[in-house]
């Protein structure tokens, strides 16, 4: 196939190309500039070249290991509480980090439960799709995306104030961000969703109670869902770590093991942790089967 | 020639290709026509292997391509280009890079992974983007296109792979009518123009009756019709595509 | 009348047609309303359990009144020096955090992905311990990291990397695995070796996608530093422990406000990178005719 036929085609491309790769080139250059600044100051900062790492940094954290190391003898492993290697030595206090495990789930799912009906109620009015009215629209927008900005331990501590310690006050702070989270997904499928089922609703004679309920519910539910279920594994993971500011759960008891320098204990309590939000994914991943299976007959 | 000696081919319990002899001399323009699901896509990509047969051979010039795997096999799926109805490029590339794609074969791992292709390439891509009209937008991405354009752009990467061989797959069925019978066209030009044997699978008859030489019709796996448009009739279409949608009243 | 005998005729004539669909399904409606109802009840249990009543809401929320007036007027009280240190070492955290995620992030999502390492058991392996190793929350590495080391925003850093590293992964492979069937087949289809295929088909899709994921990463990062700071990790987490613990709650609102036009900002202009990142950057070829 002749090359040198057309010239003038390939010519102006090679032109045009040289100039693109030219101005992609520069681009990519002063990105990784300003990044490497950024990256360089950063690390200034955060003290990660400041160099004095003490001495003998590695051998401190092989120490670090030690100390959590339940030193667990096999012979022993399933002895009582009192024979120090067994498993039970180790997992001395379960009843109590059970019961504060549990009190850290019942948490997480209140704030979920409690936080998805209010933030589908708001999102109600923040779509497009939904609410005619501009300035309910923006009023209400600005809502979740301030709350958005603060971690959720501003509002533990603050909550702690205002209702005193233990898990009313985690729970609280987690049922704000979860419906902070959820606002602003829920109203984006909204928006997204496709219009058609809800004319033909109103074309049928439907008000806009039955528009929604009929037209809009089931096309949104499976993704709402789906974000729902995401949060809940979100909470779960939070509401562990509340407990430190005092907000109930089980934090409180990694606090009391830090307390007492009892290094394995701590262990202990971050496997129960792993454990329970593992149990918690694979549950949500079940029923999230079940349901949409359901959903698919109806 | 390509040949293709009992081919049998299933999917769990559907025999999607059930004992399929044919064969394609050099040059021709083949129409493969069918209902959906009677076979048509599997066949193609049996020859392309794209998916492996379960029993039978395919031979192209005499040379059983049928098991071969590696470097010949990847010559061989150079050698037989496939265009597809979703089109299937690479959006987030540009068009020229969707291309260019089609020399990947011949390249070495290295330069490959850069996007670095020679002078000689790049040239070829854009005339065979002029060919198809497509010059003026080869730079951009793929996903501007509207989907006449990226069959056209598909066209040109499959010309660029230089195929005896082109394979196109539903290439229509995603266009609109004036769109359909550009890449129909060109398909034509490459058939006529370079002597490339074309096989193509559609659900229309009247396309393939247009544009090809000879029909070979597909029904459950099995070549019930193969001959040229003329002689095929009224009866042999309904029994093709026979027609289950409306029960006739009393 | 005939209009009676329509209607029986009518639900006669549907019997026949689909009898399925015309029997009452009352066993299933009063079980969804059981089940419901137990959710609900439940729900009001766990309530309890943690500690509400109306009493403590009540007096929860006379109190919340009384601190939010404490918060008027914001105020820096002079510590605005020690408050913008702190702001800075919170989102040097954050960023150094992400950077050092993403670099440790990326093989392992590559290698977790179905689409690159098909051996079923390494995979499982693989995702089983990312999904275990996600569930400690960075505090949690955090608070036994300073008991062992010491304070500082070193031991800050260390934790958030240890805790979101897996997450991220994750997040790299499940991006990684939803690719398009179509596209995969058309490259193999030209010939393509795997490694062509991987790096035409996957990286260009694929890429933008996780630069926003790790965009977004970031910005979660910046919030999670800040509570860091809780247990001596570094950042602005003790500044705000301290003076809320004094009900000093005016210099609190003040850095709050501050926190929150730092984080509004940086939350905008990521999203402005990630939209730009998924935009269709358009080239033409002007005046092509120009030539005979």
């Amino acid at each position: 196939m002749p090359v040198s036929g057309n010239t003038g085609i390939v010519g102006l491309f090679e032109d045009r190309r040289r100039q693109l790769l030219l101005r992609g080139r520069l681009e990519t250059l002063v990105t990784l500039a300003i990044l490497s600044v950024l990256l360089l100051a950063s690390a200034r900062i955060s003290e990660f070249l400041s160099g004095d790492y003490g001495d003998a940094p590695f051998a401190r954290v092989a120490e670090f290991l030690q100390r959590m190391n339940p030193h667990l003898k096999p012979a022993l492993l399933l002895a009582g509480s009192g024979a120090q290697g067994s498993v039970a030595y180790w997992f001395y206090a379960f009843p109590k980090w059970a019961r504060a495990l549990f009190i850290s789930v019942e948490m997480a799912i209140v704030a979920t439960a409690v936080g998805t009906v209010l933030a589908f109620g708001l999102s109600l009015l923040m779509a497009r799709t939904v609410t005619q009215s501009t300035i309910v629209r923006q009023t209400t927008r600005w809502l979740p995306n301030l709350v958005r900005t603060m971690p959720g331990f501003i509002f533990a501590m603050l909550l702690v104030q205002a209702v005193g310690t233990g898990p009313m006050a985690g729970t609280l702070a987690l049922t704000f961000t979860c419906f902070a989270g959820l606002a602003r997904p829920f109203s984006e499928i909204l928006e997204n969703a496709d219009v058609g089922p809800m004319e033909s609703v109103r074309a049928a004679g439907g008000g806009r109670c039955a528009q929604i309920r009929y037209g809009l519910l089931p096309l949104v539910a499976p993704n709402m869902l789906t974000y729902v279920f995401a949060w809940i594994e979100i909470n779960v993971s939070a509401s562990t770590a509340l407990g430190i500011v005092g907000a109930g759960g089980i934090g409180q008891e990694l606090a009391g093991a830090l307390a007492y320098n009892q290094f394995d204990s701590y262990l202990a309590i971050m496997i129960m942790i792993a454990m329970v939000v593992v149990g918690a994914d694979l549950a949500s991943e079940q029923i999230r089967h079940r349901l949409f299976g359901l959903r698919q007959a109806r | 020639m390509l040949e293709l000696h009992n081919l049998r081919k299933s999917f769990g319990r559907t025999m999607a290709i059930d004992g399929v002899t044919l064969r394609v001399e050099r040059g021709e323009m083949v129409g493969i026509i069918g209902r959906s699901g009677a076979g048509k896509s599997t066949l193609l990509r049996l020859i392309n292997r794209l998916t492996d047969a379960d029993e039978g051979e395919i031979c192209w010039q005499d040379r059983d391509i049928t098991r071969i795997g590696g470097r010949a096999l990847r010559e061989w799926r150079a050698h037989s280009a496939m265009i597809f109805q979703r089109f299937n490029l690479v959006e987030r590339l540009d068009v020229v890079t969707n291309v260019l794609v089609g020399c990947l074969h011949r390249h070495a791992l290295l330069p490959s992974l850069i996007k670095s292709f020679p002078a000689e390439d790049r040239a070829r891509a854009i005339l065979e983007l002029d060919r198809v009209g497509m010059a003026d937008k080869a730079l951009q991405r793929t996903e501007t296109l509207s989907g006449g354009e990226m069959q056209r752009v598909a066209i040109a990467r499959a010309m660029m792979q230089q195929p005896s061989l082109l394979l196109a797959d539903e290439p229509v069925s995603a266009l609109d009518p004036f769109n359909a019978n550009g890449v129909m066209n060109a398909l034509v030009a490459a058939n006529r123009e370079r002597g490339i044997t074309v096989m193509v699978n559609t659900h229309t008859i009247d396309l393939a009756r247009t544009f090809c030489q000879r029909l070979i019709g597909i029904r459950a796996g099995r070549i019930v019709f193969d001959g040229s448009p003329g002689q095929l009739d009224r009866g042999l279409e309904a029994e093709l595509f026979g027609n289950t949608m409306l029960r006739q009243a009393a | 009348m005939t209009a009676a005998v329509d209607g029986r005729d009518v639900i006669a004539r549907a019997h026949l047609v689909a009898a399925q669909a015309m029997t009452p399904r009352h066993g299933k409606r009063m079980l969804r309303w059981a089940g419901w109802g137990i959710g609900l009840a439940a729900l009001v249990a766990m309530g309890c359990d943690l500690g509400f009543s109306s009493e403590r809401l009540l007096a929860g929320m006379l109190r919340a009144g009384h601190l939010l007036t404490l918060m008027w007027p914001p105020t820096s009280a002079g510590q605005a020096g020690a408050v913008f240190k702190a702001l800075g070492q919170t989102i040097a955290m954050a960023f150094l955090g992400t950077v050092l995620v993403v670099i440790l992030a990326l093989p392992l999502g590559i290698v977790g992905a179905r689409t690159i390492v098909q051996q079923p058991v390494i995979h499982f392996v693989l995702r089983r311990l990312l999904d275990a190793a996600r569930t400690i929350p960075s505090l949690v590495w955090a608070m036994i990291l300073v008991a062992a080391f010491g304070l500082g925003p070193r031991v800050g850093v260390t934790a958030m990397v240890l805790a979101e590293t897996p997450y991220l992964a994750k997040l790299f492979a499940e991006t990684m695995e939803n690719r398009r069937q179509g596209v995969i087949e058309s490259l193999q289809a030209a010939g393509a070796t795997r490694l062509q295929v991987l790096r035409y088909g996957l990286m260009p899709e694929v890429l933008p996608l996780m630069t926003g994921k790790a965009l977004l990463l970031f910005e979660g990062n910046i919030r999670a530093s800040a509570a860091l700071g809780l247990v001596g990790a570094g950042g602005i987490g003790v500044l705000l422990d301290t003076r809320i613990q004094l009900l000093q709650l005016d210099q609190v609102a003040w850095i709050l406000m501050l926190f929150i036009v730092l984080v509004l900002t940086i939350d905008l202009s990521s999203q402005a990178l990630r939209r730009r990142l998924i935009n269709a950057k358009s080239y033409n070829l002007e005046r092509m005719d120009a030539d005979a």
